[in-house]
């Protein structure tokens, strides 16, 4: 049995067998360093941490503020160990450690037992932005193949293929497309014409966070949207351009193709490349259950 | 004024037999369709170049084509008794109320696609106000976006592009598709859709920023091909696509147009005024087609290679064709991005005779030829199970020695046998393949020689059917 929970932001809870897991949890409404700047979670909903169930461990892909939310791990009973990338700073690792929980540094490559799952952990292609360089993707399967794979903040490796072979991708979406007329921080306060046409962005967008990384892999089935679940406090302009997941995991489906099912042994099958967001993710292969712990409301 | 018309359901009927449906399917009165100014004709590809069609238009019809149209198609078109202008590209030349600009293919179309001519389209009585640009198979011309650039023509207010992905589900060998990558290509979950929105809008848009407030047209991939268990192929609904296209653009307009439908694009985008009374979408066999291709992938079948044509002659002729023709194609490969694979490839093993086989399935028993890089000839060889010949040789073509033999005679075009009749296995990108490689050798651009064959069995067609009502009414 295996079943993947959407909490929020890029918050995750994943079931698989008898192991529950939770990744980058933040669990709070809002999250941030500072209480004039909060970032809120959208679509908004609440976590009754007291009716979650029992956790065998947090997996943190990197340290920024978006995925280490203290608050969240202070929730959380104290004998859930952490793992964390083996090259996160040291700041936040002592951090960690300071709330009484275990740390366990995971090397590339180098997969954990955690509740009879296996947790495996990959850093990224090297020429990521530096500050994402610390970041790790992660794995969660129960043997040599399959598996759900959590992209993260980081580009995948061009040979991560030869490492593992995932079903289910989960996607990372952190573009953030202001409106025309307002500037966010990588633009350019010079009237140069963009690379991509601020007219064509979301399209470039999306078939890049669907068809860059998540076909790499052979394996993979499905396809899941993830990411940049916030905005700012006190509000800047709202909701980013093209972030409603649902839709464009409903558009991407509309102009999609069956992949190949190369696992079953008859004829090639064609199966529908299903891109889609928490709620839907009852194609896992097992019947759904929906956490009573979780409630989304919209 | 019309542009590469193809009036009847299907092309090809003169000199196959299983010619090419257009879709999606129509029904097309020509009896009332007004007398057109002009026909244009982009380049000389069977789906643009149809001598039936043009033989049921009235002959005072000026004929116009590009520079590069190749000779043999204008005498063929005389022959039908129509006035043939070639037009210079970049020169304005008014027919009826419409300004016609002919520009070249841009500079990184494909060779096959490069002798195509590009349409720009305006208002002959304004022709300040930008019209509709049709790229037609090719990239945009970059002769034309100096044009805009230097302010000498205004920016288009729309901008057709083709969407020609031909993309096949799984249990179906696409055109360009790999023998030894898994499933016949490389890659895993994708949304060809987005691929494909990708490279032609934002790929088109990107070229300059005044193309970027452009609307758009998708078309193209307008027929099927001879994947007769399938149908059309997923994706050549270009409704479907621009609808997607909406809901990630910003401030433009993208229209999948359908046939019969009257557009007009002003600055706010598309509208549609209306449809032709005597054009229109065959809905009962537009729906019977998306029927079976549903049937067809909810089924998992798959579509075994096939022979296209039954042999002509004995299999020795059809061998003394292919050997022949395997001489210049010895030739050709050492010139094309497929050489120098090739070279890698014996760097890699040291073997300069087993880079690149062809194998060819035949009633009298089967034969293999090698490519030699040192004599840039293929040998006959050994025979080879073709699943041995994808191990020992990184590249390779498989195909019915009938089908190869029936291209290189002039009965048959590359195209109609490629992915149906005839597959490759390579390394390296789709532009070094095989496939790529015979579409640049035996295609019109290279071989206008074949290409003419099938012109005259068209044209013999048509002077047939007059004859033959002549004789009727004779009688």
């Amino acid at each position: 049995m295996r079943e993947l929970v959407y909490i929020g932001q890029q918050s995750w809870l994943v079931r698989y067998g008898s192991a529950n897991i939770l990744v980058d949890p933040v669990l709070g409404e809002t999250f941030g360093s500072s209480e004039n700047l909060r970032f809120r979670i959208v679509p908004s909903r609440s976590v009754d941490i007291q009716r979650m169930p029992r956790v065998d461990a947090v997996v943190l892909t990197n340290e920024h503020i978006g995925h280490l939310d203290f608050p969240s791990l202070n929730g959380l009973p104290q004998e859930v160990p952490v793992l964390v990338p083996s090259l996160t700073p040291t700041v936040a690792i002592d951090a960690i450690r300071a709330t009484g929980r275990d740390v366990v540094l995971m090397n590339h490559d180098s997969p954990c037992e955690v509740g009879g799952a296996k947790v495996t952990m990959y850093y990224g292609r090297p020429d990521v932005p530096v500050w994402e360089a610390r970041t790790m993707s992660c794995l969660i399967s129960a043997s040599e193949k399959g598996g759900i794979f959590f992209q993260s903040d980081t580009a995948v490796r061009p040979n991560q293929a030869q490492l593992c072979q995932p079903d289910v991708f989960v996607a990372t979406h952190n573009a953030q497309i202001a409106p025309v007329d307002r500037l966010t921080m990588f633009d350019n306060m010079l009237p140069l014409p963009p690379a991509t046409p601020a007219e064509m962005t979301g399209l470039h967008m999306l078939n890049s966070v669907v068809n860059t990384s998540s076909a790499m892999f052979d394996s993979v089935r499905w396809t899941v949207l993830s990411g940049k679940g916030y905005v700012q406090e006190p509000d800047r302009f709202g909701t980013y351009l093209w972030s409603d997941f649902e839709q464009l995991a409903e558009t991407a489906n509309l102009i999609s193709l069956g992949t190949r099912d190369r696992s079953a042994t008859g004829p090639v099958r064609p199966i529908r490349a299903e891109l889609c967001r928490g709620p839907g993710l009852r194609r896992l292969g097992s019947p759904h259950r929906a956490l009573s712990g979780y409630q989304r409301q919209r | 004024v019309l542009v590469d018309p193809i009036l009847m359901a299907r092309y090809g009927e003169e000199y196959t037999s299983s010619p090419v449906e257009i879709y999606p399917p129509r029904k097309i009165d020509v009896g009332r369709m007004p007398i057109p100014a002009a026909v244009i004709l982009s380049h000389e590809h069977s789906d643009h170049f149809h001598l039936p069609s043009l033989d049921l238009l009235d002959r005072r019809v000026p004929i116009i084509v590009g520079p590069t149209m190749i000779d043999r198609v204008v005498r063929c078109i005389e022959r039908l008794g129509f006035e043939v202008h070639r037009l210079e590209y970049g020169t304005d030349h008014r027919f009826g109320s419409v300004m016609i600009t002919l520009y070249p293919a841009g500079e990184e179309t494909v060779l096959w696609e490069s002798r195509v001519s590009q349409i720009y389209v305006r208002d002959a009585d304004d022709p300040e106000i930008g019209g509709f640009y049709l790229c037609v198979d090719a990239l945009l011309s970059d002769q034309f976006l100096a044009g805009i650039e230097a302010g000498s023509v205004p920016a288009p207010c729309a901008i057709a592009v083709s969407n020609n992905s031909q993309i096949t589900p799984a249990g179906v060998f696409g055109s360009l598709d790999n023998l030894a990558a898994p499933d016949g290509r490389d890659g895993g979950t994708r949304s060809h859709g987005l691929d494909i929105l990708d490279g032609i809008l934002r790929g088109t848009a990107a070229l300059n920023p005044r193309l970027a407030h452009c609307h758009y047209m998708i078309c193209g991939g307008g027929f099927l091909k001879d994947y007769e268990e399938m149908g059309p192929f997923p994706l050549s609904e270009q409704a479907d696509l621009a609808a997607a296209a909406k809901k990630l653009t910003l401030g433009i307009d993208v229209t999948g147009p359908e046939p019969g439908e009257v557009l007009e694009v002003d600055p706010d985008g598309f509208h549609t005024l209306g449809r032709l009374s005597w054009l229109e979408t065959d809905r009962d066999r537009y729906r019977s087609l998306i029927a079976r291709r549903e049937r067809f992938m909810a089924s998992g079948a798959s579509i075994p290679m096939r022979q296209v044509v039954q042999p002509r002659a004995d299999d020795q002729y059809l061998f003394e064709v292919i050997e022949r023709e395997l001489i210049y194609l010895g030739r050709a490969v050492s010139l094309a991005p497929l050489g120098r694979e090739l070279i890698a490839a014996a760097i890699e093993s040291g073997d300069a005779s087993r880079t690149f086989v062809v194998k060819l399935l035949a009633e009298s028993g089967d034969r293999t030829y090698a490519y030699d890089l040192r004599t840039s000839r293929f040998d006959r060889t050994s025979d080879l199970a073709t699943a041995d010949a994808i191990v020992t040789y990184p590249f390779g073509i498989v195909g019915h020695a009938s089908d190869l033999a029936a291209v290189l005679d002039g009965d048959l075009q590359i195209w109609d046998i490629a992915g149906v009749g005839l597959r490759s296995w390579y390394r390296g990108p789709v532009l070094s393949s095989p496939v790529a490689l015979m579409y640049d050798a035996f295609g019109e651009q290279i071989r206008a020689d074949l290409a003419c064959r099938a012109y005259d069995l068209q044209l013999a067609h048509i002077e047939n059917v007059a004859k033959s009502a002549a004789e009727v009414e004779l009688a």
